[in-house]
Parts: structure tokens; C-alpha cells; sequence
């Protein structure tokens, strides 16, 4: 898919106004010339013009390519859903991991996962236990990274 | 010389090369799994060396490093996710020779020159490393500077195709960098309240969503390349070494 430089650089520029905005709101320090603004408004800055050059390219070769092309998966109601349940899963993994504890959380996205994917549905279910289980295993009680437990707590080892 | 001789002595006792033998499997396990780095293999095996001799401490502590760097290279070349933030640079151009079949080739070359490069350092280390110190502690803020410059640069200009989308992604880049509080007034910059944001946004972190994610997009998406074609065997690296000298 190739979106026109041109619609980029706008969404680019007003992205570096609103950092630019943002990081004047950044208190000074007393009595020093350079505070924590300084690289944020630089960097917005650079954005900006670099927004502007992408903008004035875009614009030019508008005419032969238009604003948007779309690839084919962009038109396959298929592929777009298969694309919007992997962003769902992550932003469920977010929001549902602490409340429900890693190991249902991490079933339920792989099992859901498994099922798109087209593996055998016999197999969803013991490929989801047995790599939670694994990855588990190795980050929680060999790496000891403090994986949450929600509601599992009173089994938790 | 003399000291070399004897160093050579220490280290190549059979105790130490097991030890040596075990920690790169370590390393090549640790370096693999993307997300898990070299210095994260480092600082586990820190608390097995206590029970070691300090030779093999150090040959196990030397090896397991080297080989987790050189062991990123592997889901790099294989997968596009790079398994260290080392091998993120050329992980593009080595999944790009997998694509065509030459994935053992590319495997050989990066084992090839991530052990003559650790040689070759090494080497000089053993040679000049009081003369490179003296050079070193003359670096002050200045030329830190300037090599961060360049080092930015090189990355635009050289790394992508358009340059001006590669400044882009380097501004991006360092505005991910200001988010947390680590800056001279220590104000929190970007946080938006979350305090998961005050330390700032983890290299580990920014590399698998880059990497892992987007590769898993493309996969779900069916853009991923057809990697079904026949792998062609590089053959024994060891013959072939000076050819892929040349070549590279």
C-alpha cells in the first residue's frame, strides 16, 4: 500500500505543531539557559521542515499516482480482520493481563491466534496451554520476571 | 611475548575449554531468543562463574557475550526479528538472502565475521590498549558529540532509500527518546501521567514492536515472503572462507 508523501507530511506537520506546542508547556529552569524543552522543540522543528520538503514531493507527483493506492489486502475483508484481531489481541494483552493474570490471558490470545492462523482445531487448545505454559516457565520462574497472577493468585507458585 | 605464551597456557586447559564450550551454548540459546540480550546472558551467568576458577570465569563470561551478539544474528536471518539490538542494523539484507535461498550463506558470513572481528579486536586490544586509552580518556563531551552526529547521520543517509523519510524516522527516533524523565531538569517529558513511561521507553522494548510486530502483521496479512524455496547448502565454511572474504 502506498499512501501519498504528500498526505504523510500533513499529518507530519501538524504531529510536529503539537509536540512543538506541547514542550513549550515544559517549566524552565531558574537561571539556566537550556531546560527540558530545548531538544523536544528542536526535534519538532526538524520535523516540521522535513514535513514540509515530504509535502511539497508528494504534491508533485500527485497527479500520477493519487492520494491513496491500495494493496490487495487492503480490499480483502479477510486480511483486514485478521489484521484488526492481532492489534485487538495486543491491546486485550494491555488492558487484561494485571486483572486477569498472565496464563488466562496469555491462552486466550494464543488460542484466538491459533484459530485465525488455520491451525487444526483439535490442536488450539493444547498448543495455547503448552506454550503459555513454556513461556511461563522460562520468563517467571527461570528469568523471575514477576509475570501478574490476577485471578490465579491463590494457585500461584 | 612471554606473557602471551603463558596467558595461551591458562586457557587452553581442558577444564577451561568445556566451561568455554558450555557458555556459548548458553550465549547462542540466550542471543537467539529475540528480547533476551547480551548483556542479559551476561548477567546470568555472573552468579555461576562465584564457583569457577577466575580463568574460566572470564573464558565463560568472554564467550557466552560474543556468542549471544553473534547468536542474534540467527532469528534475524531467519525470521526478520532480530534477537539482539546488534543485529538489528543488517536484518533487512540477511533475511533478503534467505528470500532467495542463500539463508546458510548469510549465516556463515555473519559467523564468520563476528568471530575474525572478535579476533581482529581482540588482537589490537592485546597490542595497543594503552596507547587507545590515552586516546579515550581525551574523549570529552565534544567529540561525544560529534560521533552521535555522525553516527545519526551515516544512519539517514546511508540506511534507507530516501533520505528525507530516513530524517523523519530519525526524529521520530529521538523524540521516543526524550519520553521519561531522564533529562537535566528532570522533568517528566511525554509521560501523560503513566508512570510506565517515567524510565523512558526501553531499547528491548522499541525493538520488538519494530521488528516481531510488524513481521507478525505482514504474516497475518499474507505479505510475508515465500521463504518455501529450497535453502541452498553453503557447503563447509572453512573452504570457502577466503572466496566470502573477497566477496564481502
Amino acid at each position: 500500500m502506498r499512501i501519498n508523501d504528500a498526505i504523510l507530511g500533513a499529518v507530519l506537520l501538524v504531529f510536529s505543531l503539537v509536540v512543538g506546542l506541547y514542550a513549550r508547556t515544559f517549566p524552565a529552569i531558574p537561571g539556566q539557559e537550556y531546560g527540558a524543552s530545548v531538544f523536544p522543540t528542536w526535534i519538532s522543528i526538524a520535523l516540521g521542515l522535513c514535513s514540509i520538503v515530504l509535502i511539497a514531493g508528494g504534491l508533485r507527483q500527485w497527479a500520477e499516482t493519487g492520494a491513496v493506492s491500495l494493496a490487495s489486502w487492503a480490499r480483502s475483508g479477510h486480511h483486514l480482520r485478521a489484521l484488526a484481531i492481532t492489534i485487538a489481541l495486543v491491546v486485550f494483552y494491555i488492558l487484561a493481563s494485571t486483572p486477569l493474570g498472565f496464563i488466562p490471558t496469555a491462552f486466550i490470545a494464543l488460542a484466538v491466534l491459533f484459530a485465525m492462523l488455520g491451525v487444526r482445531p483439535v490442536l488450539v487448545p493444547v498448543l495455547a496451554v503448552g506454550i503459555t505454559m513454556v513461556v511461563h516457565y522460562g520468563f517467571y520462574s527461570l528469568l523471575r520476571v514477576p509475570l501478574p497472577w490476577g485471578v490465579l493468585t491463590p494457585w500461584a507458585w | 611475548m612471554n606473557a602471551i605464551l603463558l596467558a595461551a597456557e591458562m586457557v587452553f586447559q581442558p577444564d577451561v575449554l568445556v566451561t568455554i564450550v558450555l557458555a556459548a551454548l548458553f550465549g547462542l540459546f540466550v542471543g537467539a531468543v529475540p528480547g533476551l540480550t547480551a548483556t542479559m546472558a551476561t548477567a546470568l551467568l555472573v552468579p555461576i562463574t562465584f564457583f569457577m576458577s577466575p580463568v574460566s570465569a572470564i573464558g565463560a563470561i568472554v564467550t557466552c557475550s560474543a556468542m549471544a551478539i553473534f547468536a542474534g544474528d540467527i532469528p534475524g536471518t531467519l525470521l526478520r526479528i532480530p534477537g539482539t539490538p546488534a543485529s538489528a542494523a543488517y536484518t533487512e539484507e540477511a533475511y533478503a538472502m534467505t528470500r532467495k535461498g542463500q539463508g546458510e550463506l548469510a549465516l556463515g558470513a555473519n559467523l564468520l565475521f563476528s568471530a575474525l572481528g572478535g579476533l581482529l579486536g581482540t588482537a589490537v586490544l592485546i597490542v595497543a590498549a594503552p596507547s587507545l586509552a590515552e586516546v579515550a580518556l581525551q574523549f570529552s563531551s565534544f567529540e561525544y558529540f560529534w560521533l552521535a552526529c555522525l553516527g545519526l547521520t551515516c544512519a539517514t543517509v546511508v540506511g534507507t532509500g530516501s533520505t528525507i523519510k530516513g530524517l523523519v524516522s530519525l526524529m521520530i527516533g529521538l523524540l521516543v527518546a526524550t519520553i521519561g524523565l531522564n533529562n537535566p531538569a528532570g522533568v517528566p517529558r511525554f509521560t501523560f501521567g503513566n508512570v510506565d513511561l517515567m524510565g523512558g521507553i526501553d531499547f528491548i522494548a522499541a525493538m520488538i514492536g519494530l521488528f516481531a510486530v510488524s513481521e507478525i502483521f505482514r504474516y497475518v496479512l499474507g505479505l510475508s515472503a515465500d521463504t518455501s524455496n529450497v535453502q541452498a547448502p553453503a557447503g563447509n565454511l572453512f573452504t570457502g572462507w577466503g572466496k566470502l572474504f573477497k566477496q564481502y
